[in-house]
């Protein structure tokens, strides 16, 4: 994997802020482990409330967690001012998620300059060992002259 | 690098291929879990920018990752492509193409690869497209 050059300086804080506002994340309890140019890595915990019938973690909740990570680590690399969303993904399930811990990994394989193209994984945990559970590309849009921060959903709270 | 005792279990497949034969891919290596399959370009297997044909890009992409989940196949059984997903990273612009197929997970009736392909224009190397791909095994 060829060095990936983040063009914003303050990348780091701007993915981090952009991850915090996601509730969705915040819910399930998932929290930004890693992060590099290109690169993020996203862990979390299981509880019964993220499981299947098996007790497996839910396999779209997998799918969930390797597309936020490829998301934040396409936002890594974007301008300022500029914000993602997911055009395309396509998993392949390898493995049930039966471990405690779910860790996501996802990096950029091409920066575009409106498309960008990832690798993600993720890897369930268990005994201290990682056993790859999931296998994925992703297509992210770079959205320039979009901020981050607007609620494009144009709703806030739960819905009555 | 080539497994001269796989060869001779996945070539005679390979060649069997009308197809491939048709377009003239060759094998350029080959071992367990990992096959290389090489088209040189043709005016006939471009598009209306004269690059490769995304169709061509993909039937290659698609043998490489079958040739590679064949090698993980216990003798006698084969595979057959169930689904595949193509990324066309850049335009496939240039003389060859290469795509390297590898095996990610070969389980009992499913096996799930991946191909990357590249494009050499003139000696420069540039990853064009990316294949995920699910292969049934079948006797």
């Amino acid at each position: 994997m060829s060095e990936l050059i983040a063009k914003n300086p303050q990348f780091e804080a701007v993915v981090r802020d952009s991850f915090s506002r996601q509730p969705f994340m915040g819910l399930i309890g998932a929290r930004m482990s890693d992060l590099k140019p290109g690169f993020c890595e996203l862990t979390l915990e299981r509880d019964v409330k993220l499981t299947q019938q098996h007790g497996f973690f839910h396999g779209g909740l997998v799918g969930s967690l390797v597309d936020s990570a490829a998301g934040y680590a396409a936002f890594s690399l974007y301008p300022e001012n500029s914000t993602v969303l997911t055009v395309d993904m396509k998993v392949n399930f390898l493995n049930p998620s039966d471990g405690d811990v779910l860790i996501a990994r996802a990096h950029v394989i091409r920066p575009g300059g409106k498309l960008y193209h990832l690798k993600g994984e993720a890897f369930s945990v268990k005994d201290g060992e990682e056993k790859l559970c999931l296998t994925g590309v992703f297509t992210m849009m770079c959205l320039l002259g979009k901020s981050d921060a607007v609620n494009l959903g144009q709703k806030t709270g739960a819905s009555s | 690098m080539i497994d001269e005792n796989l060869k001779t279990r996945i070539e005679p497949v390979f060649k069997s291929q009308k197809f491939m034969q048709h377009l003239g891919a060759e094998i350029i290596a080959l071992e367990t879990g990992k096959v290389s399959l090489s088209l040189n370009y043709d005016e006939r297997w471009s598009q209306q920018n004269g690059y490769f044909h995304g169709g061509v890009v993909g039937a290659l992409a698609d043998n490489a990752a079958g040739a590679a989940a064949a090698t993980t196949m216990p003798e006698g059984k084969g595979c057959l492509t169930a689904e595949y997903k193509l990324n066309l990273l850049a335009p496939a612009k240039g003389d060859k193409i290469v795509a390297e197929g590898r095996v990610i997970k070969s389980g009992r009736n499913l096996v799930i690869a991946e191909t990357d392909v590249f494009v050499f224009d003139q000696g420069k190397r540039v990853h064009c497209a990316l294949l995920l791909a699910t292969l049934v095994a079948v006797s």
